[in-house]
């Protein structure tokens, strides 16, 4: 079957294609429409897979939207109802929206993709996170886990995943109702710390390290765990569901202190009290969530009885708790899909129609190499055509010596090779990179390069036959994800000494082991870098600046290059430096 | 078009003392225009990108590269204008950038006339920003230096139009330089319409929530059994494609 999964609307959107089982594509929106976390209808995405498929619209059996909109209207009016009269903001804005849109999303979509109402399928929301987990995991039997704000009306939901006469199945087992969600109760607290909500979770799991726990007491009057794994808010210091713009109440404020003004100062260490206090809030919240999710486990093993996890959703995101979750969770195998959030959900949209409703066989996804890709050959026009000074590479190993000397000297570069990754994460085919073994290297990465607070980490990549000189693997629990950055792992003594620019001030890091089956050129030049430092690691960001998406085109990254204070660039096998230009 | 450019003049001058009063104003403002610059450096590339003659290429290229100073040289006044706190808060618009994706839209004939009316605007509000700063240390220059640019931008982008107006195309050229003109006026006019219809809509849906939704409101607190908490129960419908065609 051609099937292609599409996600739209909340914040995300994305298109998959899979084809007879296979992912031949997958892409966010905001990779092209250069919008970050574009929500608009992914027409460019869509184009992009089907071109990569070489099929057309007409050729597509079914294209799947990954959440039942009617259901969430009903939510959405029935939640408004209960706030009456507090939700007046959130009534006008909601009912704009749908009204003028969202209800009529059907038709909007067969026009602007060209497909038939007969091709049209709706999947649902947490269905679609739970099949793009356990349908791209090697495991048979599996308990799903997926957590996010809110679907249509669940935030948390507990699936079972098997096979049953060589088919997938997925059985739901448990889901927790709006409002009682982890995910919007992380959401609030970001806000609360100043940072804009879908965006800055990450910024608060950086935060974290820099706090204690302090308020965990707090915290157990903002949300109660059962001991079933259930959640239930607070709704006194909660108004995400009714209020349009602010998602706390004043009691927050009144219970943690007054709430970060959002784009104020944050420098760590620091002696200023309020600082200290958002990293403490920031703290508790972090290790709240985590003990929440280790019960969350123990029930979701309870129903299943299954020795392996999955889970999606952008809770999972959270890579501090996933490594908990592997460390002291029931479960002995962990997977989590790589674009955990809401553009994941277009491929468990495609793969939930392929693999379950018709049987296909289920695709392993080895890599997120899934996105578009650039011609050497066009490159070199590109740069020809437009007068840039650039070095041509035919042989790789000289590429990488050159790009490993570089950086062995302080520079830092953009590395741009093959299709651009699915998901948050640049996992070497749209990173910048740079040598992890100097502290002043991260700062000046973080100030003049990405333009982002001091205090955020960066992520180290490592030969995978190296990870154990740098990083304590512990049960190894998570090596499933471990090429996907969705984990964090201890620094050991040699790393904390040695990598001061990618290991947190927690003394962890997010790390990407990188394979000897994957990314070849990448990990030439890990091993490259490694022989003239001693060193197989190297710091790893994304290619982007502050605040835009990762770049898709070499003109993109070009454009991040002379925007930004990087010394050099690789588009393919040709090196561009930044005094030469 | 010449109109256009008075009316530019004038606006600026009349606004210039209010919009540029303070340097924590001027910083902002500083930061808006990095922010422009930067996003038209990503739409010049894009169109370098896409376009296959070389010649347009590398002028769209040195476009693009050009921007992409002119963030860079706004930024830094910015910087030196700003306190550290406001420098904090709009750091946003201080780095990011939006693509319009114009050549896409446009194709190339009514982008070169975008562009084209696009510098034309720029460079007189610049030169009327380059006069009120007379004598200020450092920002008369600054719009002095990138005035340059526009005047280049300006010139080549007329030129190309007058290529293909040469090469037989003229009746395409005017068309693309009025429809631009339409379509920019349109543009605000539509941004206008939809101030009104925000308004209008919101005034619609109030009312609509005083007088509708109490009603029902009351009728779902009598019904309601409170909001469900705790684990759910429920199966899954059966996965079929019949079901998987409902929206609900």
């Amino acid at each position: 079957m051609k099937i292609l999964g599409i996600s739209a609307f909340f914040h995300d959107a994305a298109a998959a294609i899979v084809v007879d089982g296979v992912i031949v594509a997958a892409a966010q929106e905001e990779r092209f429409s250069r919008i970050k976390q574009d929500a608009s209808l992914p027409v460019q995405a869509v184009r992009y897979c089907l071109d990569e498929a070489e099929l057309s619209m007409a050729e597509i059996d079914y294209v799947v939207f990954y959440e039942k909109p009617l259901r969430k209207f009903e939510r959405i009016l029935v939640s408004q109802l209960r706030a009456f009269p507090r939700g007046l903001r959130q009534f006008g804005r909601a009912m704009r929206t749908w009204l003028g849109s969202r209800l009529w999303l059907k038709s909007d979509i067969c026009k602007e993709l060209g497909c038939s109402s007969q091709q049209l399928l709706f999947s649902e929301h947490h269905l679609s996170h739970a099949a793009s987990a356990y349908l791209c995991s090697p495991f048979q039997d599996a308990a799903i886990v997926t957590i996010d704000g809110v679907g249509e009306s669940a935030t948390t939901s507990v699936f079972h995943g098997f096979a049953e006469e060589g088919c997938p199945k997925i059985d739901l087992k448990l889901e927790l109702p709006y409002p009682h969600s982890i995910g919007l109760l992380y959401s609030s607290l970001t806000a609360y710390l100043g940072f804009r909500v879908n965006e800055g979770e990450y910024k608060v799991m950086g935060l974290s390290s820099y706090g204690q726990p302090k308020y965990l007491e707090e915290f157990a009057s903002l949300a109660s765990v059962g001991d079933d794994g259930s959640l239930e808010i607070n709704p006194r210091y909660f108004s995400y569901h009714y209020h349009a713009t602010k998602s706390f109440t004043p009691a927050l404020e009144a219970l943690l202190g007054p709430s970060r003004i959002p784009g104020s100062p944050l420098e760590y260490p620091s002696g200023d009290i309020d600082m200290q206090r958002y990293a403490d809030v920031a703290a508790s919240l972090q290790t709240f969530t985590e003990e929440y999710l280790l019960v969350l486990m123990g029930e979701a093993k309870r129903q299943t009885q299954s020795n392996s996890l999955c889970l999606a959703g952008g809770v999972a995101l959270n890579s501090v708790a996933n490594r908990r979750i592997c460390e002291e969770g029931p479960f002995e195998h962990v997977f989590v899909q790589p674009a955990a959030g809401d553009a994941g959900g277009a491929l468990g949209a495609a793969l939930y129609a392929s693999c379950v409703l018709h049987n296909d066989p289920r695709p392993r996804l080895s890599s997120v190499a899934l996105g578009q890709s650039f011609a050497p050959a066009s490159i070199e026009k590109f740069l020809d055509d437009c007068g840039v000074k650039y070095t041509k590479y035919s042989d790789d190993e000289e590429l990488a010596d050159e790009v490993a000397q570089r950086m062995s000297v302080g520079q830092v570069g953009g590395w741009f090779q093959g299709r651009f990754e699915w998901g948050p994460r640049a996992l070497g085919n749209r990173s910048i990179l740079a040598d992890p073994r100097y502290a002043s290297t991260r700062d000046r990465v973080n100030r003049a390069i990405k333009f982002r607070e001091k205090f955020r980490p960066f992520a180290p990549m490592v030969l995978s036959e190296d990870t154990h000189l740098w990083f304590d693997l512990g049960r190894n629990r998570d090596r499933l994800l471990a090429p996907f950055m969705c984990s964090v792992m201890p620094a050991t003594a040699a790393a904390k000494e040695k990598l001061s620019a990618v290991v947190h001030v927690d003394g962890t890091a997010r790390v990407q082991v990188v394979g000897r089956s994957s990314n070849p050129r990448t990990r030439r030049l890990l091993q490259a870098f490694k022989k003239k430092t001693g060193v197989g690691v190297l710091l790893n960001t994304s290619m982007n600046l502050k605040d835009e998406p990762i770049c898709a085109s070499p003109a993109e990254a070009y454009g991040a290059f002379v925007r930004s204070d990087m010394d050099f660039l690789t588009l393919e096998n040709c090196l561009i430096v930044k005094d030469q230009i | 078009m010449l109109a256009d450019q008075s009316l530019t003049r004038s606006l600026v001058r009349l606004v210039a003392p209010i919009v540029w009063r303070s340097d924590r104003k001027m910083a902002s403002k500083l930061a808006g225009f990095a922010a422009t610059e930067a996003g038209s450096a990503l739409d010049m590339l894009k169109a370098a990108e896409l376009c296959d003659d070389k010649k347009l290429r590398r002028l769209f290229f040195r476009h693009a590269m050009d921007e992409a100073r002119h963030a860079k040289m706004f930024r830094a006044h910015s910087r030196l204008l700003g306190k550290e706190s406001d420098l904090q808060e709009s750091e946003y618009m201080r780095s990011s950038a939006t693509r319009q994706n114009l050549y896409q839209e446009l194709g190339l004939v009514r982008f070169l006339a975008f562009v084209y009316q696009a510098e034309k605007r720029g460079e007189a509000h610049f030169d009327s920003l380059r006069r009120h700063f007379a004598g200020h240390p450092s920002l008369e220059k600054l719009f002095e230096e990138i005035g340059k640019d526009e005047r280049f931008h300006v010139a080549y982008s007329k030129s190309l139009l007058k290529r293909l107006q040469d090469s037989g195309r003229e009746k395409e050229v005017k068309q693309a330089k009025r429809s631009i003109a339409v379509q920019t006026a349109w543009a605000s006019w539509r941004r206008a319409g939809k101030r009104i219809g925000n308004v209008l809509s919101w005034c619609v849906l109030a009312i609509t929530y005083v007088v509708v939704v109490p009603v029902f409101a009351l009728v779902q607190r009598i019904t309601d059994r409170g909001a469900a908490h705790g684990w759910q129960r429920r199966r899954l419908p059966e996965g079929s494609v019949s079901e998987m065609r409902r929206q609900s």
